[in-house]
């Protein structure tokens, strides 16, 4: 199987390539705008090619011996003018890839459409979010030219992307290292949407190798994560000795007492309010003064007042989940054996 | 540009901003329309220069020479991005053509309210002498920035000169230095563009010599952040606006706490804020004709620091 990367500059592009050549022994071609990144592909001896995605003539003649391209770009620009990108981009890659080839394209579980700040994963009809109305863009468009250009298209949603060239990573590490006690959203079993890039690796061999039917999947660990699964993995990875203490802060959307919006929307009212309206009722005075306390404590008892570590996005996903093999100790094993070998490698080339 | 010195500059009621020139006639269309300023084009640019009194360049190093020139020859002020200059003589040359109260470089974290307290704190010598600096920059990105800085005669150098020349830069303004040595360098380069870099210098400050160690990467993710050894303890912060120094003792290991940072006047707390803070300070300067923390002269210690850097790497 060859596979060609597009996009190969993006972290877990990056890390992909890696994997597929080294670790699942696959032939793989990377394709970059620019050469900036070159080094980091020279070190770990992965073919490279600097293109002009718009020049259809190359690109054909690069594509012609590939099984499956794989997309990771996202372009960069003004908001407005990233969707229009998008389609130029895709059009020019789909029509010079052979018939019967693949087209995968890594969209991102944000195009499930939540809004900011959303704790649980959710399927919103209209996206919230212009970045999910984008990758929802891209998903739709590599639907219709897999269509037009006979090629197998996967839209695959990857969740919260681990792994030590990762820059999630390094703030989860850093912030662990930096505290000696941290406290995370929610409960220890909760289910987190997050994959190693290993797993990513795996799923594009299953989408290449037509083990999955055409279509658009979510790509989180399966069986999924919990919380406490996550952090005490990088704990044990770092050797760390911080202690996490999980504490469900925000209830589910949908579950917020009606009340209590309306107690927030007066809040700054709340002078007036006492002095022209409620010294004159003064039972329904003493009541909310009863209420207000009774809320005072059960804020203060629900969490300390200190920051959590991460925002984890947590529930399970509606969509096909595309199976990899997740357990902890082959994660454990595939990040460790590329980091000592990425790290070596470094180290050799350092004069 | 976009994001930190036209916004401010709009803000700031003694300025209006005359016009903006982009080589991509576009990209001047765009920030036209963002922040109601005419632009113009490569043709009318050396006539309009003389229609106004600062000229703020944030082309990339390789192609501002012959701006840098030609604002010298209307006798106008000019505000230059990082990096300024890739030898101590080149800066000299580009110093020597401007009063210098006229010439700024963009060193505006020098404003940092974490910078100023880590001054204090060194100079007051509260922990004793500072011995040793541990500096360490590393996050993975291989993105090529629209691709100037895979050139390196635009560029100037790699990651050192692009993105952590701005703490190295702190570290010597930190440490009050009149002096830098570097001692050895190991670094990864392709093409003049360093990727990793391993490298250990010596300052000579008012308060005695301080060796200190860098780790600057583009290939690895680092644990980031500076670490203070002095006499009697040890201090981890970052030099971002504002930080946590986190103080443990020499002495022992389980006495540790937090430093509390005091609000610092005319310093800044945010990215943003280091502009305004820098733009208030310049044209305060301009007025007065008097000098600036971040006049021209004032960094070369840090071009020296880079000139020499590269010249082990090469």
């Amino acid at each position: 199987m060859r596979v060609g990367i597009i996009g190969a500059s993006s972290q877990v592009g990056a890390s992909v390539a890696y994997l597929l050549k080294n670790q699942l022994d696959i032939e793989v071609i990377c394709f970059l705008r620019s050469s900036y990144g070159r080094v980091y592909f020279d070190l770990l001896e992965i073919p490279l090619e600097i293109v002009d995605m718009s020049d259809r003539q190359k690109l054909t003649e690069k594509f012609r011996n590939l099984d499956v391209i794989v997309d990771f770009t996202y372009p960069s620009g003004q908001m407005f003018s990233i969707k229009q990108s998008i389609r130029a981009n895709l059009t020019n890659i789909f029509s010079c890839m052979p018939t019967k080839s693949s087209f995968i394209y890594m969209s991102s579980i944000s195009a499930y459409g939540m809004p900011l700040g959303e704790k649980y994963i959710r399927d919103y009809k209209i996206p919230r979010t212009s970045y999910a109305h984008i990758k929802r863009y891209a998903e739709k468009t590599v639907e219709q030219l897999g269509r037009k250009y006979k090629v197998a298209a996967f839209n695959l949603r990857i969740g919260q992307v681990h792994g030590f060239l990762q820059s999630v990573n390094t703030s989860f590490r850093r912030k662990l290292s930096e505290n000696q006690k941290v406290y995370v959203d929610g409960s220890p079993n909760d289910l987190t949407n997050t994959v190693f890039v290993s797993s990513i690796a795996e799923a594009i061999i299953g989408c290449a190798s037509h083990l999955n039917k055409e279509g658009t999947y979510t790509l989180v660990s399966l069986p999924q994560w919990t919380l406490k699964q996550l952090y005490e993995f990088y704990i044990r990875y770092y050797n760390l000795t911080t202690e996490i203490f999980f504490i469900p802060s925000n209830p589910k959307k949908g579950n917020r007492n009606i009340l209590k919006l309306v107690f927030a929307y007066f809040k700054p009212y709340r002078p007036l309010i006492e002095t022209y309206f409620l010294m004159r009722l003064p039972t329904l005075a003493t009541w909310m003064k009863g209420r207000f306390r009774e809320n005072h404590v059960l804020d203060s008892q629900s969490k300390p007042k200190i920051e959590d570590i991460d925002f984890n996005l947590l529930g399970k996903p509606s969509n096909n989940i595309i199976k990899t093999n997740c357990e902890i100790d082959h994660i454990w094993t595939t990040e460790s054996r590329f980091e000592m070998d990425y790290n070596s490698k470094i180290k050799a080339y350092q004069k | 540009m976009e994001n930190s010195h036209l916004p401010v500059l709009n803000r700031i009621d003694e300025v209006s901003v005359s016009w903006i020139y982009d080589r991509n006639v576009e990209r001047s269309r765009l920030l036209s329309r963002m922040y109601r300023i005419p632009f113009i084009l490569e043709a009318s640019l050396e006539k309009r220069l003389g229609e106004i009194d600062v000229c703020l360049i944030t082309i990339p190093y390789g192609a501002r020479k012959r701006h840098i020139e030609l604002c010298a020859s209307y006798n106008i002020g000019i505000y230059v991005e990082k990096p300024f200059a890739t030898s101590v003589n080149e800066h000299n040359y580009y110093c020597a053509l401007f009063p210098s109260y006229k010439l700024a470089v963009g060193f505006q974290r020098r404003y940092y309210s974490s910078l100023a307290k880590l001054s204090t704190i060194i100079s007051s010598q509260l922990f004793g002498k500072l011995n040793q600096i541990e500096f360490k920059q590393g996050n993975f990105s291989l993105k090529g920035g629209g691709g100037y800085l895979s050139n390196v005669d635009l560029a100037g150098g790699g990651v050192i000169i692009e993105s952590a020349i701005h703490i190295l830069d702190q570290l010597l303004i930190a440490t009050n230095s009149s002096e830098v040595h570097v001692n050895t360098v190991k670094s990864i380069l392709k093409e003049g563009i360093d990727y990793d870099s391993i490298f250990s210098s010596e300052f000579n400050t008012p308060l005695g010599n301080v060796v200190v160690n860098c780790e600057v990467s583009t290939l690895r993710n680092l644990e980031n952040g500076i670490e203070l050894i002095f006499d009697n303890a040890r201090i981890k912060c970052q030099l971002s606006p504002i930080t946590k120094f986190n103080v443990r003792s020499n002495y022992n290991s389980d006495l540790s706490f937090y430093l509390e940072q005091l609000e610092i006047p005319d310093t800044a707390d945010s990215i943003i804020s280091s502009f305004s803070v820098f733009w208030q300070k310049y044209l305060c300067a301009l007025r007065e004709k008097d000098g600036n923390l971040t006049q021209g002269k004032s960094s070369l210690l840090t071009t020296s620091w880079i000139e020499q850097i590269y010249k082990h790497t090469r």
